[in-house]
């Protein structure tokens, strides 16, 4: 008997001692990084779509570990080029007037919808300065996408690489909730958040609860605000993520879209005779896809309606599919998910609605 | 008829014809760059047959316009008097009024009473949907989808039809017919003479109905 209880005892500490250090384990263990979306054939269902090429902002080249180059382009054909060394302030060597300029590619003007053009700055220095070295000069660009764009300069060996340079920050709030209206679906939609001179811009557009009834529309404050809270239980997901300026203004536009469309009755599903949680899925997938326009930057669940691929629109009613969603995509992104406790650091939030 | 004739002429939509809510008012432009507004000018009391195409397309849209040809041809009677075609672009970006214009020439198909249309993106999305939309994200997100079928609406009755752009000629024909203005008393009971007469025919020589309905 008294073996007996030892033994009992034993094997409870060893269980104990187990867990803890499984949990622990957990605790310290990274997070695994983001697996890229794997490129294929084009989706069933969506239009190709192609990365814009914008040159307009400030780009740095490094030239050495201690000096740099920034070019600031302007949207009225000017670029200032600012010499910065070690710790100095940056100081203008150069401004030029430029010219975006896309060429056919010669080889592929035989299929005109597959068309790639050739991108090209050409530079007129108007000022005392050269800009690389010359009065007038042509630069190509190899290749590009959201952050970083690799050019071949006239004069200089093999390709140089800009990064952009942007003072501000950009973040994108993906909420859902479901139980929350009568057919036990509930609100969801994005948020896009611009952090410039500590002060946040917000824009929200999607299915909310107005007066515990679905609403499709322009979010108003109160509501987005009450879900950059901490998620609540399982009935709400929420993932936070930080993003570029191209992938905030790529996804601001199609926000800001669907805003007019609600406001101007011109909605593509007809609500609220028609099936307008519909309209809230072409919502949140343009705004989710636009994020890897340009790049592979977040893991993104395919919304394409490709079965049995597709495995959320296959097994749920679509005002269900955008809880779902965004759970899949939270999962699948959770190494980029930023923290309540940091979120609230980072964007200030102020005359929160209480909960 | 001549464009001045169409926007003069009164057409006069069914009461309950949803107007506006369904088919939008957009500001589009033809191929003779000619601004129109989506439901008063081309919808409104009308009955006319909607297809989305665009002009670098080498898929479908070549072998629909050639099949809208034939159909034109067999009513051209009727075209740009009570029947009107209107191809639209799903690509407004690259299909200016000169690029539809160059298209509908190079297929002698810039014809009176069939209007080629651009316009905004926004707008000629939501005619696509409001047209074409089948409830279903993953088919009416497909832009090459809605361009193998033709909407056939009537706003006089308001009524619509859909057509495959690749059924048969008589079939597209047939559908178009569907859509008709309605006929006096007088012409149906003349019709209907007509068809019991082939009716009776049939039962006399074979014993039974045969294909007088078709």
């Amino acid at each position: 008997m008294h073996m007996k209880l030892i033994a009992i005892i034993f094997l409870l500490a060893l269980t104990i001692l187990c867990a803890t250090a499984t949990a622990s384990a957990q605790e310290k263990a990274p997070k695994p990084a983001p697996r890229p979306t794997p490129a294929g054939e084009r989706d069933f269902g969506a239009a190709k779509k192609k990365c814009p090429c914008d040159i307009v902002g400030t780009w740095k080249a490094q030239i050495s570990t201690t000096e740099a180059r920034l070019y600031e382009f302007d949207g009225q054909g000017t670029v200032k080029v600012l010499k910065v060394s070690g710790d100095e302030k940056p100081r203008e060597i150069a401004t030029a007037k430029y010219e975006f300029v896309e060429e056919a590619l010669a080889e592929e003007a035989s299929a005109p919808e597959q068309k790639n053009r050739e991108k090209q700055i050409s530079f007129t220095a108007t000022g005392k300065g050269r800009i690389f070295g010359w009065t007038q000069t042509t630069m190509k660009i190899v290749s590009y996408d959201d952050s970083s764009l690799t050019c071949e300069i006239p004069g200089v060996a093999g390709t140089v690489r800009w990064t952009r340079v942007d003072p501000d920050r950009y973040f994108i709030v993906l909420v859902a909730r479901q139980n929350e209206f009568y057919d036990r679906s509930g609100s969801a939609f994005p948020v896009v958040i611009k952090l410039a001179g500590g002060v946040a811009k917000f824009d929200a557009a999607g299915t909310y609860s107005s007066h515990g009834k679905a609403a499709f529309g322009t979010v108003p404050p109160d509501t987005y605000k009450d879900y950059l809270r901490e998620a609540r239980g399982d009935s709400e997901v929420i993932l936070r993520l930080e993003i570029n300026s191209r992938q905030y203004e790529r996804a601001l536009k199609i926000v800001q879209e669907w805003q007019r469309r609600a406001r101007e009755g011109a909605l593509l599903y007809r609500f609220p005779d028609g099936n307008g949680s519909l309209n809230n899925l072409l919502l949140l997938r343009a705004v989710t896809e636009t994020l890897n326009l340009c790049q592979n930057d977040f893991d993104l669940y395919k919304l394409d309606y490709n079965y049995p691929r597709d495995w959320i629109s296959d097994n749920y009613s679509p005002e269900f599919v955008p809880f779902f969603f965004f759970k899949e995509l939270r999962r699948r992104n959770e190494a980029r998910h930023i923290e309540y406790k940091k979120f609230q650091e980072l964007v200030p939030l102020p005359n929160l609605a209480s909960r | 008829m001549d464009r001045r004739e169409m926007l003069t002429r009164v057409f006069e939509p069914h009461p309950a014809s949803p107007g506006v809510t369904r088919y939008t008012n957009a500001v589009l432009r033809n191929q003779n760059n000619e601004a129109v507004k989506f439901y008063d000018d081309l919808i409104r009391g009308k009955q006319c047959v909607v297809n989305f195409m665009y002009a670098e397309c080498h898929g479908s849209c070549p072998a629909v316009t050639q099949t809208l040809k034939t159909i034109y041809r067999q009513l051209k009677d009727r075209m740009g008097r009570d029947l009107f075609f209107y191809s639209m672009t799903i690509k407004p970006d690259e299909d200016t009024p000169a690029a539809l214009k160059h298209y509908a020439e190079s297929r002698n198909v810039d014809l009176p009473g069939w209007y080629f249309l651009t316009g905004d993106p926004y707008d000629l999305e939501t005619i696509r949907f409001r047209l074409f939309g089948m409830d279903h994200p993953g088919f009416d997100s497909d832009l090459t989808l809605h361009t193998s079928y033709l909407r056939i609406i009537n706003d006089a009755r308001n009524s619509w039809g859909m057509a495959q752009a690749f059924a048969t000629n008589a079939n597209i024909l047939r559908r178009i017919a569907w859509q008709d203005p309605p006929k006096s008393y007088a012409e149906r009971v003349i019709e209907s003479r007509a068809r019991q007469a082939v009716i009776e025919q049939e039962v006399k020589k074979y014993g039974y109905r045969r294909d007088s309905m078709s």
